[in-house]
This record gives structure tokens, C-alpha cells and sequence, in this order.
């Protein structure tokens, strides 16, 4: 009997496919962790805040504020386990390290290895819960049944309370993505690309509707699971800790005003917890993407900065940014820009100012703002009082008055003040292992990078 | 003007706070027994028995006539051991006992912005640790964490492994100053602790170390690496008790 050219070569295909197949899953553990989390580090998301999660006579508890566990040897906190179910992928997205196209190893974890996992790391305190994203395996409602088993299995079988991130796919059913809301702390959909133009050149297989409806399908479930649970208290809650979605910075040629624009509505309209900005790094080598040599840091720490303005500091994005000023200034932090703008309204005097007015002052946090309100009631405020409350007196002191003295140089005037602000220029250059960002930020802004706040 | 000795608990320096109450006298320092210097026993002392009853009442005055929250602010500050604070809490007490809960917001005041420094860092030690803390599976169905902090925070880091781990046999180990915690599945208390207690590791411990460095090592982008911004939250006599950072 003869076989044909073609048999004899599917005879091959079919051989080394199983051969593939055995490979994937005889792959120890310690191999797919390698794989998994090197392919889920991207994801910038870290917090394991939000949520109010109880021990109920199993293990793990969430903790409202978060906790961070441990910091890696790029200064960012590991919070979660942050692994991806699976690192095999249908789509093609160019800037994805995990798209289809990309000759990379594949591999897949069990459900239960992902439970067995996390709860072991859970056992010896390395971790506050579990962050678990994937690539989309055969279709998306197939893969969302795999994330289920996961979860099922870490809430139902090993009664774990702990906290669990996990990511949304777009595009599959919506019984399963409430299924698994009911099961995760915090719930998140990606848009990566902040306009519908780059999405559309970058990741073709997906579109902005696709990403937008179940966010709101989301968003509208959560508001009935809320108003349900006060008529019912024990009502399971759903995506207890809300949602959040990532953005990444400098793929695209998106402006920081389309950037911050967009979170504004995601955070009015959509009731996102939080929005993640993620500097591009270059994974992969195409035309389309652009060819940086570093991966824009100042730039994301400026976002990150502004996004604390909106969140927490009454300011909205039309006033830091316009068509006119479509991007940063990015030698200062975006309130001391905004400030210098507006340098009529100054000096404000901190014994005096409303909370909301203490809030614009550059150098004056949330919380230092509030220790000034209730510092004051009991005396009245001078320059060494501020300096024990913790306002950060190098930036503050140019807008402010304090029982009458202004405690700024000789003028009050935006160039003045610009010069005043800006570092001296390095004399010598050391640390050369560093990358240069950091280098010229203050010890405050320092912190901040990573932790967002100002 | 007295000089107080007492034996270095809290309720001992509840006692003193009682006896200089009372007696109206302003102590001119507060001394523990074990931390007194040569020169100073030529002074006069007054050795005061720590008196539980005593202790308590002025707990529960504290409690009661100011707040919770000035009574934590209290407890965090002594927990601080920093040397000098029983005299600062006396003075926080006094003046808290005479300007009420409003001490509270009274952050410029010198006495005040003093406790509020120390509680601020022990606080952050607290909190830092419920992150840092690891707990390694050991021979004896135990879970065993040393650490080495600079507070003596450990009976505030009880609580919060007793509700999350609460279905595992685990002990906390202060190693440097020979205390431990050890809670059985149902409660935790607080005892003295040999200092070369060195558990055996089990088989399954190695493999999820092992996985613990593999996962911690990967997840780092090399791209952004910035190992003075991880030393800043990580310093170093921090590192000796984790895992991932050999």
C-alpha cells in the first residue's frame, strides 16, 4: 500500500502535536510559573485594596487599605499572585508579548494548580490573594469556564477568602461573567489602546464596543447587587471591590489629554475604581509600534499623578490639560503646572483656605490638608507648625502665606518660581545602574512614582 | 521632684502614671529597671511594684474620660521602646487628661507632635510587617515566622494572623527580643522563647520556597529595574527573614 506525500506529512504533523501535547502537560510546575508570570508582569495592577471580605471559618481575610507583600527588583510592589491561566492565544495583538504570531513556549495551568498555588503562597504570608488574567484559549466563553473552575475551587473547595483580581475577556457570555464576579474581589477589562484608530491598527481582532459593553453590563450588575444586598443582607456581592482597567503609554501616539480624558469617563460614567497606566516596554519588533530605547517612565508617573487629581483633589481634566496644552510639562508634577497657570489665585493662606482650596496648594496632600484643618482649630498655624504637619515646604512654600508672611522668595512670579522649583544641574554623573528618572525627583516624588500619591 | 523606677511593662508604667497622679508630683525621669545606667543610681529613686488594679484604672480612665483612640496612641508610643517615652507618655497623659479628646488634633503641640511621630512609625513598622512576615511549614504541623523588628510590635501583628490564618497552627517569633506568639487554631498568647530555636523545615517548604524566588525573580520587568527604589521599601535588616531576598 502506498501512502501519499500528504498522509505520510499529516502522519508527522499529528506525531508531533501529541509529542507538543505531552510536552504541555508534563511541564513541572515551576516551568509554567515561569512561563505564566513572566507573560501576566505587564499587567501594572497591583492593589489589593476595596474590599471588606471575611473569614468565614476557612482561610484568608481581605484587608480594606491592601497590603503589599514584597518589591521586586523594579521597585513595584507584588501584592498578588499574578500568573495567567494560560499564555496560549487566539488574537494577534501587535503589542502583546502573548499573540498568536509571537514564537514563544505556550503553556496552560489546571484550575487546580492555580488554587493549590495560591493557596500554598497564601499559607506563608507571600501574598494578599490572586491576580489571574489569561490569553484566550478556543474562544473566550471557554476559557471564562476555566478562569470559574479556578475560582470555584479556591472559594468553594478550600473556602478561601482572601483577595482575587481577575480579568474579564471580552466577548463572552454574560451569565459567565456574572458567575464570575460572584466569585472575584476586583474585576477588569484591558483597553490598552487609549483610541479607537490605534486599537484598530494594533489589535484588529478587537474593537472599542467589544470592551465598552461589558464594562457597562458590569457596572449596571454591580448597582443592582448593591441596591439588592440593602434590601437583603446577605445577598452575595458581586465585583466587591470594583472595577479597573489598564492603558498603556507610548505605543500610540494618543496626546495625555485624549490619555486622561478617557479615565475622567471611565471614572464618571463607567465607575472604574482605578484606571492603570503602563509605559510601553518594546516586546515586539514591528513597523507599527514605535522603537524606544526606555520605556516612558516620567511620563506615566505624570499620569499617575494627574489621576490622583481627579480622584482625590476635586480637579477635573479640562483644567489640567487643553487643546492648547494637549500634554505635560513634564519637569513638574501636574498640580505645580496647573498652579504656576493660575498663579492669581495665590498665595492662599493656610489659615484661612477651605479644604478645597488647601487641596491646590502644590507640596499640600490629602492628608496634610486635613491635619491642617484640625491643626488649626487649636492654634494659629506658622512655618515650623507646617513643617511638623508634614507639607512639603520646598514646593508649598511658594504659594502660601502663613499668619500673614508669605513664605515664598522675593516675587510671586511663575519664572521666578519654575527656577526655584527645578533641580540645580547635576555636577557629577553617578549611578549609573539607575535608570535616569528617579534621579532627579525628590525623595516625596520618589515614593510616589509608585505609590500614586502626591 | 522624683525619679521613678519600674520593671518595664506597661502596666508598670500605668503604676507610675498612678502614684505621680495622685501624689501630684512631676516625675523628673521614669526609668525602667533593667535599662538603668551606673551614674544615675546615685540618684534618688522611687521603686514602684507594678500593681495591676492601679494599671487598670487608669486604663480605663484613659479609656473612658478621653478615648480609644488616645489609649492606642498610649499603647503604640511605649511599644515604641524608644528611650525617654515613658516621661512623653506621662506628659500625653497629663496634658490628655486636661484638654480631653481635643489632644487629638492638637499636631503642632510639642508633647503631642512627639507621641505622633512614634506612633506614626510603629504603626508603619505594623503595617509594613503584615506584609513582610513569612511563614515557613516546619516539622510538627507548625507554621514558624521569625523576624527582627525594630518595635516591639508583635502583640499587634497577633490579631490579624489569628482572623486570616485562623485554620493553620502558626507562631511568630521576635527573634531579638526573645518573645513569641503562638496561636493553636483557636487562640494566641504571648510567651518567652529560647534564642536558637531552630525548627526543621518539611520537604514541601523547600518546593514552595523554591517557587516563592522563581515567581518573585520572573515577575520583575527588566526594563524598569530600580533597585534603590526596592531597597526604599524593603531595607535591608528586613531581608535576612525573606526568602526572596538571598
Amino acid at each position: 500500500m502506498l501512502i501519499s506525500d500528504y498522509e505520510i506529512f499529516s502522519l508527522f504533523l499529528f506525531q508531533s502535536l501529541t509529542e507538543h501535547l505531552v510536552n504541555v502537560n508534563c511541564m513541572d510546575i515551576e516551568n509554567k510559573l515561569i512561563i505564566l508570570a513572566d507573560s501576566a508582569k505587564y499587567d501594572v495592577s497591583c492593589a489589593s485594596s476595596g474590599s471588606t471580605r471575611q473569614n468565614t471559618g476557612g482561610i484568608g481575610n481581605a484587608f480594606k487599605s491592601g497590603i503589599c507583600h514584597a518589591w521586586s527588583a523594579d521597585g513595584r510592589c507584588v501584592s498578588l499572585l499574578k500568573i495567567l491561566l494560560s499564555n496560549q492565544c487566539v488574537y494577534d495583538c501587535l503589542y502583546c508579548v502573548n499573540r498568536c504570531s509571537n514564537d514563544i513556549r505556550r503553556t496552560t495551568f489546571s484550575p487546580d494548580e492555580v488554587a493549590d498555588l495560591t493557596i500554598h503562597f497564601y499559607r506563608r504570608n507571600y501574598i494578599e490573594g490572586l491576580f489571574l488574567s489569561t490569553g484566550v484559549i478556543r474562544d473566550p466563553d471557554y476559557t471564562m469556564e476555566l478562569m470559574i473552575k479556578a475560582l470555584s475551587k479556591l472559594r468553594n473547595v478550600y473556602q478561601f477568602n482572601g483577595y482575587i483580581h481577575v480579568k474579564v475577556i471580552p466577548g463572552s457570555d454574560q451569565k459567565l461573567i456574572q458567575q464570575l464576579g460572584l466569585l472575584a474581589d476586583r474585576m477588569s477589562i484591558n483597553i490598552e489602546l487609549p483610541s479607537r484608530q490605534s486599537l484598530r491598527l494594533l489589535a484588529p481582532q478587537k474593537n472599542k464596543e467589544g470592551i465598552i459593553s461589558p464594562m457597562k453590563y458590569m457596572r449596571d450588575l454591580k448597582k443592582q447587587n448593591q441596591d439588592e444586598k440593602k434590601k437583603l443582607k446577605n445577598t452575595p456581592q458581586f465585583n466587591s471591590a470594583g472595577m479597573s482597567t489598564q492603558l498603556i503609554i507610548g505605543a500610540t501616539p494618543e496626546s495625555d489629554l485624549t490619555i486622561l480624558n478617557l479615565s475622567e469617563n471611565l471614572y464618571n460614567k463607567m465607575n472604574l475604581k482605578r484606571v492603570y497606566y503602563s509605559a510601553y516596554v518594546p516586546i515586539a519588533d514591528d513597523s507599527l509600534l514605535p522603537a524606544l530605547l526606555e520605556p516612558p517612565l516620567l511620563r506615566e508617573h505624570r499620569l499617575y499623578q494627574a489621576d490622583w487629581l481627579l480622584r482625590f483633589y476635586g480637579f477635573q481634566c479640562h483644567e489640567l490639560l487643553d487643546n492648547r496644552h494637549p500634554n505635560f510639562d513634564y519637569r513638574f508634577d501636574p498640580k505645580t503646572s496647573w498652579a504656576l497657570k493660575h498663579i492669581d489665585i495665590f498665595p492662599l493662606e493656610v489659615n484661612k483656605a477651605s479644604y478645597e482650596e488647601l487641596l491646590k496648594i502644590p507640596g499640600i496632600g490629602v492628608r496634610s490638608a486635613q491635619k491642617i484643618i484640625q491643626a488649626r482649630r487649636s492654634t494659629t498655624l506658622r512655618e515650623a507648625d507646617l513643617k511638623k504637619i508634614g507639607v512639603v515646604l520646598k514646593r508649598a512654600r511658594h504659594f502660601i502665606c502663613a499668619n500673614g508672611n508669605y513664605m515664598g522668595g522675593k516675587r510671586l512670579e511663575p519664572l521666578v518660581i519654575e527656577k526655584a522649583l527645578l533641580p540645580a544641574p547635576p555636577k557629577k554623573k553617578r549611578d549609573d545602574y539607575q535608570l535616569s528618572l528617579f534621579q532627579d525627583l525628590e525623595g516625596n516624588d520618589r515614593s510616589s512614582a509608585v505609590s500614586g500619591e502626591l | 521632684m522624683i525619679s521613678f523606677l519600674y520593671d518595664g511593662s506597661f502596666e508598670g508604667l500605668m503604676t507610675v502614671v498612678y502614684h505621680a497622679y495622685y501624689q501630684k508630683v512631676h516625675p523628673q525621669s521614669i526609668q525602667s529597671q533593667n535599662s538603668l545606667n551606673q551614674e544615675s543610681l546615685f540618684d534618688d529613686y522611687m521603686n514602684v511594684q507594678t500593681d495591676f488594679d492601679k494599671s487598670e484604672k487608669v486604663v480605663t480612665a484613659i479609656k473612658e474620660k478621653i478615648s480609644l483612640r488616645v489609649l492606642k496612641n498610649v499603647i503604640y508610643a511605649f511599644l515604641s521602646e524608644s528611650s525617654g517615652i515613658e516621661l512623653e507618655i506621662f506628659d500625653y497623659i497629663k496634658l490628655a487628661f486636661n484638654r480631653g479628646n481635643k489632644i487629638i488634633q492638637m499636631l503642632t503641640h510639642d508633647t503631642v507632635h512627639r507621641i505622633d511621630n512614634k506612633v506614626r512609625a510603629v504603626s508603619r513598622e505594623k503595617h509594613r510587617m503584615l506584609g513582610l512576615l513569612r511563614f515557613k511549614n516546619v516539622e510538627g504541623d507548625l507554621y514558624y515566622a521569625p523576624m527582627n523588628p525594630k518595635f516591639n510590635i508583635i502583640s499587634l501583628l497577633a490579631p490579624h494572623f489569628t482572623k486570616r490564618l485562623s485554620d493553620q497552627n502558626w507562631m511568630i517569633h521576635d527573634v531579638n527580643r526573645s518573645s513569641a506568639v503562638i496561636f493553636n487554631k483557636k487562640d494566641w498568647f504571648e510567651t518567652d522563647i529560647q534564642v536558637n530555636y531552630q525548627p526543621t523545615l518539611t520537604q514541601e517548604e523547600e518546593f514552595y520556597q523554591a517557587l516563592w524566588k522563581t515567581f518573585f525573580d520572573t515577575i520583575a520587568i527588566k526594563e524598569r529595574t530600580n533597585l534603590k527604589l526596592q531597597m526604599q521599601f524593603v531595607p535591608k535588616r528586613y531581608w535576612a527573614y525573606l526568602p526572596e531576598m538571598d
